[in-house]
């Protein structure tokens, strides 16, 4: 027994000695924890506005991908992704990348809470801040609101709250970037902020603020571009994956009529452009076009015009097979209901140089906007410029009214929210084709004439009423 | 002298001789009596091989020894006259033999043994803290010893248990080298971590992840830390498979604890063991679609393997080493599959004195692979060929072809692991009654897996100037335990033994991540010719400890209860939550043993126990999960904060997963010990399942886990071991395991159904009512119309395994086992990829008016599969031409029966962290067909 107790006394002593020496219990998590976060707080603006870029990117992308394929801009062709959403009156919140923390809803909320967490905890905590990080901090907020405005009916905006209008956000994104723009008041700044008040109003359907806004935003500067920036170690530009890279699994095809357009970012890193002058001048004919006034509508669609051919236009080298889809010049690209042809729409791919807008590009010209004879074709020429110009931004799904239902997690981990709620269900405007209409067209490979289904500009000249925010 | 030059051994002196010459002075000097001796060896009846280890004794004098490492024993200082003598071995029926004794002379007998199907005095060990019979067991413990695995071509542990353990699964997720199977027991517990079991080698926890969280993305084909758990000679192999067998184990235990245990050698003269097996792998082409992969892709790989051991001792010392060393040139051509092994392993006793004993076993091991991309990453050759991507259609040619199968095979990527582990095993016994067992030990695995693609191939591979990645993982755990063994007296008829003790263990993983870009110069593959470099890292530590109590009844060794309870702290709880309390209860009864039990059954029925036992086990949350944190996100040179990814929002209620399980069943022992009979129903109840429990979405958190769900497991493990023909030429036995499960998520606890790691056109769901990761699909309804539906079930629901052991003349051995699954499916994703790529068999695959989603449920197929395992042929040479020396012939994948589908269905190309159920699969390369041809000389 004497043993036993001189082993347990060495077993003891070396234990409680190792213990000391390398404590076998004791973890340090790596991790940036609350209490490590609030322990030096000085500084904390410059990472958080940072987060925010990341997140914005990130959401701006997602945005695009989701709302492109909903839209008639791109067909899901062969991706792993969901293609439910190629008919958007099939989209539920429970519809599987909707319902997905790595999508366009979840995103877009987490740059809002986000800057919801520097204006409330970083911010005042941080003894440096400065208004201009004040100004970086609310002017993402107000992207967030009016983002999320854009796509969606109504969602809350803050964790467990209740359901807000997108009528309702809107003014609060109104009131963010108006923030913004007190707290820095750089040509900079008030451009991109007056740009996204224009927008803002616009979906508002309040003629006169978006046409102040609009009006500022062009005397500011009329040549102005905000982009998104992409990290190839840490962010790449996912749109270069489905439209560039493409490969068998990653494959989404434009709609024949925008293949000219297609790809529109030529790299992993290609910048996304968010906020542009040519959306004011955009805005302002649309004003017009509410008014009656063609004249001045056709004289603002000219100023779009006039930047867009000012803008980039890269030469890319397309390796895409463009497999099952018109792949040749010379094909000529009809409507359905309409015997006019367009020619030069579709571009030879397959190690074919192509050139491409990075930033805006159009088909139409100069005397198609000369041409117009009344405000009906004009609508349905402005929706077409829209649609060109915004093509790959995340803005097509949005004009032709169709707004997105919140993902199923906001309903099932939110006790105020209910199935069924006003922004619980996709709202799809009738005059939106049923089944995949929207991407639907023939082609017949011996006379090389594409027939696209729907001539959806057409389609919301003739349901103006419905689908400007401005009647 | 202890050691002579003759028997290579003296380079031990260094280490062990002070000990042992201290040993050997304090150690009494028996007397010599001039009487008589008795020397003999010990040999198996089916083939003549030696037993090492049996225990031969005479009961009137009681004495005895055991059989040293040829087989053979030696007791001296015998009375003269006739004495009985009695020899037991593990796996055979015991004999008595009556032997004459002369004085100052040895009489030589030579004893054979019979196998026997019932092994109710076999010692177990796992979970039941101290040594028990098997016969006390009141839940399962499933053993497999050496002779099963000693001449079949396994390279790790995931192959050394396939087929062989009811009630556990060890599937093949990858043909690529340094991948592991997906090994669970008893169905999935839960709906985020993993379904490995613990691994334990002599009492020390060992590293058994894959999935490692900065591995490099080639392609599904996940690394794992099973394939280089190389332990050198095994002695045995404890399997547990949750439930009451494992509570000792704590917060740990859920998904079972597998525990390997080394030869540490035997008393003896040196005896020398050298192994050279060569052979070659060939690719299992039966899912291969694409002739030109199968003309142009795989080659026959040469293997090589050489192995060298000793073993022997004394009887205060004993010792056993090995080393290996291996090739594999690998199925894919230029040898870019291969794997380069060697290891060396050594396993000591030391006898200190009569109360005290130490075990050493160590490992080294060092592992080099090379592989290609797989599944469906751009610029896989197996994936990209086959799912038809560069058909004729589209207009390549075999001349197209040739040139991309060549960029294809360019990159480098390969892994280069360094794995020690070391255990000692201190044993105390100051009084027969007590026993102490302190165990402490570590296991450390280093890998470093890179990536390159080099300015030559990098535009195919989307950058101009190519890129190298390097993944580094440092992984340790530290494992230490006391155990206190104590045998209270008996009274009456009751024996009892107390198994108190305390067990924690530490884990430092460490994983680091590396990406350099613009490799404009031409050159090598370092980091420093990069342009760009970026690195992330991941660092988790944990500590768990605990206490345990036990106590075994034994009632006339016919009724045995046991009782016990864990209590543990883990540094993965929340701040509100304290030790965990882990109770164990069980009874078992050999009812043969009672006087009652009928004579006339006895002719048949030569062993009845029955069984029940309840226990709880848990499963604790991942590291750091119950912190609120922040990610800091690298973006364009600068650092930002972000909530996710990397951010979590804290749970100071976070706890382990606790799974309650009830065992009952009967072992039946039939026609003189000929036939055994296992047959046991599982019930297990998770509690607290951990589950990623969605957050508001307006918080802009993802998910956070916490314990909210019930998960359901239940079947029924049968298992027969038949000793079919026992003749004196012949001998044949069969093993039969049947095993079914039903796995079901009884409860989410009010959290959002959601989807495990999955694709978006067809998640794996976990939802109220279905198994883990029942498939969400649409089903066409004509018309264009379809309904969403939650099927199928990616676990199988049934599964086990058949073998055959066929001795002939005693030195011709025939063995088979065949493995298979039934009740499950999966997502042909290689169909789906070809239906993308337009291919013929997939033309008119999607109804008209239909997607691919909306009729998601097309690419859902049954994944079914027959395998045969193993035939492996062994010739042990008759001494009179060649002593000791045996010739092994096998195949292991031998043949696949029951798919008729394009993809292997057994593969699972995904390999997300978390519960790895399968249930996608790509298109990966199956196992290979390994043809090996061994010979084994012993000397």
């Amino acid at each position: 027994m004497k043993k036993l107790l001189y082993i347990l006394f060495i077993f003891a002593t070396a234990f409680l000695t190792s213990c000391e020496l390398i404590d076998p219990t004791e973890v340090e998590n790596p991790a940036i924890t609350e209490d490590k976060l609030f322990e030096d707080a000085t500084g904390g603006a410059a990472p958080l506005i940072v987060g925010l870029q990341y997140s914005f990117s990130d959401a701006l992308m997602k945005t695009i991908t989701y709302t492109e394929v909903t839209s008639d801009n791109y067909d899901n062709t062969n991706t792993f992704l969901s293609n439910i959403i190629d008919n958007p009156r099939d989209i539920l919140p429970n519809e599987t990348q909707l319902d997905d923390t790595r999508e366009i809803y979840f995103e877009l909320q987490t740059i809002h809470a986000k800057a919801l967490f520097g204006i409330e905890v970083i911010l005042p905590k941080d003894a440096n801040a400065t208004s201009d990080d004040y100004s970086e901090v609310y002017f993402y907020k107000g992207m967030a609101l009016l983002m999320l405005s854009e796509n969606f009916s109504a969602f809350p905006i803050k964790e467990g709250g209740i359901m807000v209008k997108s009528e309702e956000a809107l003014t609060i994104a109104i009131n963010d970037l108006k923030q913004s723009i007190d707290y820095n008041g750089s040509s900079d700044n008030i451009s991109r902020c007056y740009l996204a008040l224009a927008r803002a109003y616009r979906l508002l359907g309040d003629k006169n603020s978006a046409f102040d806004y609009a009006s500022l935003a062009i005397a500011t500067n009329s040549n102005f571009l905000f982009a998104a920036q992409y990290d190839a170690a840490n962010l790449d530009n996912e749109l270069y994956t489905f439209t560039v890279a493409r490969a068998n699994t990653n494959d989404m095809q434009p709609l024949p009529s925008l293949d000219f357009l297609d790809p529109k970012y030529p790299d992993e890193v290609s910048e996304i452009p968010a906020l542009k002058s040519e959306e004011a001048y955009l805005i302002l004919s649309e004003i017009a076009l509410a008014n009656n006034d063609l004249a001045s509508a056709k004289e603002q669609l000219k100023n779009t015009l006039t930047l867009v051919k000012n803008r980039s236009i890269v030469e890319f080298n397309d390796r895409d097979p463009r497999t099952d889809r018109p792949n040749d010049n010379s094909c000529i690209v009809v409507f359905n209901n309409s015997s006019i042809q367009y020619s030069g729409l579709i571009k030879k791919r397959s190690n074919n140089p192509v050139q491409i807008g990075i930033v805006s590009n159009t088909s139409i010209t100069e005397q198609n906007i000369n041409d117009l004879a009344n405000i009906t074709d004009a609508f349905e020429l402005l929706y077409k410029m829209r649609q060109e110009v915004f093509f790959c931004e995340g803005r097509r799904m949005s004009d032709l009214g169709i707004r997105l239902p919140v993902m199923q997690t906001q309903i099932d981990a939110n006790s105020n929210i209910n199935n069924g709620d006003y922004g619980t269900s996709v709202i799809v405007p009738s005059y939106i084709p049923f089944g995949y209409g929207l991407d639907e067209f023939s082609y017949d490979d011996n006379s090389k004439i594409v027939t696209i289904q729907y001539n959806m500009n057409q389609i919301i000249a003739l349901n103006i009423s419905t689908a400007s925010p401005f009647l | 002298m202890l050691f002579s030059t003759k028997n290579k051994t003296n380079y031990f002196f260094s280490f062990f001789g002070l000990i042992l010459l201290l040993l050997a002075l304090l150690n009494p000097i028996y007397a010599q009596e001039a009487k008589g001796s008795i020397s003999g060896k010990i040999f198996d009846s089916k083939n003549n091989e030696e037993l090492i280890g049996a225990n031969i004794y005479v009961p009137e004098l009681t004495r005895g020894t055991t059989s040293n490492v040829n087989g053979e024993f030696k007791i001296d200082n015998l009375p003269i006259g006739k004495i009985n003598l009695i020899i037991k071995y593990v796996g055979y029926k015991e004999k008595a033999i009556e032997v004459n004794i002369e004085k100052n002379k040895t009489t030589y007998v030579e004893v054979a043994l019979i196998p026997t199907a019932v092994m109710l005095s076999e010692l177990v060990v796992t979970g039941q803290g101290s040594a028990i019979e098997r016969k006390k067991l009141t839940a399962n413990v499933e053993t497999i010893k050496s002779d099963e695995i000693k001449y079949v071509p396994i390279e790790s542990v995931d192959q050394l248990l396939q087929g062989r353990v009811p009630g556990l699964n060890s599937f093949t997720s990858s043909g690529m080298p340094g991948t592991s199977g997906r090994i669970s027991t008893r169905g999935v517990k839960s709906a985020v971590t993993s379904t490995t079991p613990v691994i334990y080698v002599d009492g020390i926890r060992v590293d058994n992840n894959d999935a490692f969280r900065l591995a490099l993305s080639t392609g599904g084909a996940e690394s794992s830390s099973l394939s280089d758990l190389v332990v050198g000679e095994i002695d045995h192999v404890e399997v547990i498979k949750g439930g009451a067998a494992s509570t000792l184990y704590g917060s740990e235990a859920s998904n079972g604890v597998i525990q390997i245990f080394t030869k540490k050698g035997v008393p003896g003269k040196a005896k020398w063991s050298f192994n050279v097996t060569s052979g070659f792998d060939a690719a299992e082409e039966k899912f291969v679609v694409e002739d030109y992969l199968k003309n142009n892709l795989f080659q026959k790989g040469f293997y090589q393997s050489y192995k060298a051991g000793v073993t022997g001792g004394n009887q205060f010392f004993t010792y056993n080493l090995s080393t290996q060393m291996y090739e594999n040139k690998g199925v894919i051509i230029d040898n870019k599959a291969q794997n380069k092994n060697y290891n060396i392993n050594t396993g000591f006793r030391v006898i200190l004195d009569e109360t005290m004993n130490l075990e050493i076993s160590s490992s080294y091991t060092k592992n080099k692979y090379d592989r290609i991309f797989n599944n469906n990453t751009i610029g896989s050759p197996y994936s990209d060929f086959d799912i038809g991507s560069y058909n004729d259609e589209l207009g390549y040619t075999d001349h197209d072809r040739d040139s991309l199968l060549n960029i294809m095979l360019t990159p480098k990527i390969n892994d280069d692991v360094d794995r020690f582990r070391i255990a000692l095993n201190f044993d105390y016994s100051p009084t027969k009654y007590f026993l102490n067992k302190f165990v402490i030990g570590t296991d450390y695995r280093k890998n470093e897996e890179r990536l390159f693609i080099s300015k030559k191939i990098g535009d195919f591979y989307g950058t101009e100037n190519g890129w190298v990645e390097r993944s580094d993982r440092e992984y340790q755990t530290l494992t230490l335990s006391y155990t206190g063994i104590l045998t209270l007296p008996k009274l009456y008829d009751i024996e009892q033994v107390l198994t108190f003790g305390a067990q924690g263990f530490r884990v430092d993983d460490r994983e680091e991540y590396a990406i350099g870009e613009d490799f404009s110069i031409p050159g090598t593959d370092d980091f420093d010719n990069a342009a760009v470099i970026n690195a992330q890292e991941s660092n988790r530590q944990l500590f768990n400890g605990g206490f345990f109590l036990s106590d075994q009844i034994s009632i006339k060794d016919k009724l045995f209860f046991d009782f016990g309870f864990r209590l543990d702290g883990n540094s993965t709880f929340g701040d509100d939550i304290g030790m965990q309390f882990y109770p164990k209860a069980g009874v078992a009864y050999l009812i043969t043993q009672e006087s009652f039990f009928p004579d006339i059954f006895r002719v048949a029925i030569s062993s009845l126990k029955f069984r029940a036992a309840w226990g709880m086990t848990g499963n604790f949350p991942t590291p750091f999960t119950r912190d609120r944190s922040y990610g800091a996100q690298s973006f364009l040179g600068r650092t930002g904060i972000v909530f996710t990814p990397g951010g979590n929002p804290g749970n100071d209620e976070l706890k382990p997963e606790k799974t309650s399980s009830i065992d009952a069943g009967f072992d039946l022992g039939l026609i003189q010990d000929r036939v055994s009979l296992e047959v046991n129903y599982f019930y297990q109840l998770t509690k607290d399942a951990l589950f990623l429990v969605p957050e508001d979405p307006a918080g802009g958190f993802g998910s956070q886990l916490q314990n909210v769900g019930e998960i359901e497991n239940k079947g029924w493990e049968l298992s027969l071991f038949a000793q079919l023909i026992q003749s004196e030429n012949v001998s044949l036995d069969t093993k039969i395991s049947y095993s079914t499960l039903d796995n079901k998520v009884i409860s989410l606890g009010g959290a959002s159904p959601f989807s495990i790691a999955s694709f978006t056109f067809l998640p794996r769901r976990v939802e109220e009512g279905y198994p883990v990761g029942a498939f969400q699909v649409n089903i066409p309804t004509g018309n264009g119309d379809y309904q969403k539906a939650l099927i199928g079930n990616p676990l199988p629901t049934s599964f086990g395994s058949f073998s055959l052991n066929l001795t002939l003349y005693k030195n011709l051995t025939i063995s088979a086992l065949a493995e298979y699954a039934f009740g499950h499916q999966f997502v042909n994703m290689k169909k789906l990829q070809r239906y993308f790529a337009g291919t013929n068999d997939t033309e008119n695959i999607v109804p008209e008016g239909y997607s691919f989603q909306t009729a998601s449920s097309i690419w859902l197929e049954d994944a079914d599969w027959i395998k045969l395992r193993e035939i492996a042929l062994i010739y042990r040479i008759p001494d009179s031409i060649f002593k000791g020396v045996t010739i092994s012939a096998s195949i292991r994948n031998v043949a696949i029966f029951g798919v008729d589908t394009n993809t292997d269905p057994e593969l699972n190309g995904y390999q997300p962290s978390g519960p790895n159920t399968g249930g996608y699969n790509l298109g990966d390369i199956s196992a290979p067909r390994q043809f090996r041809l061994g010979i084994n000389l012993n000397i």
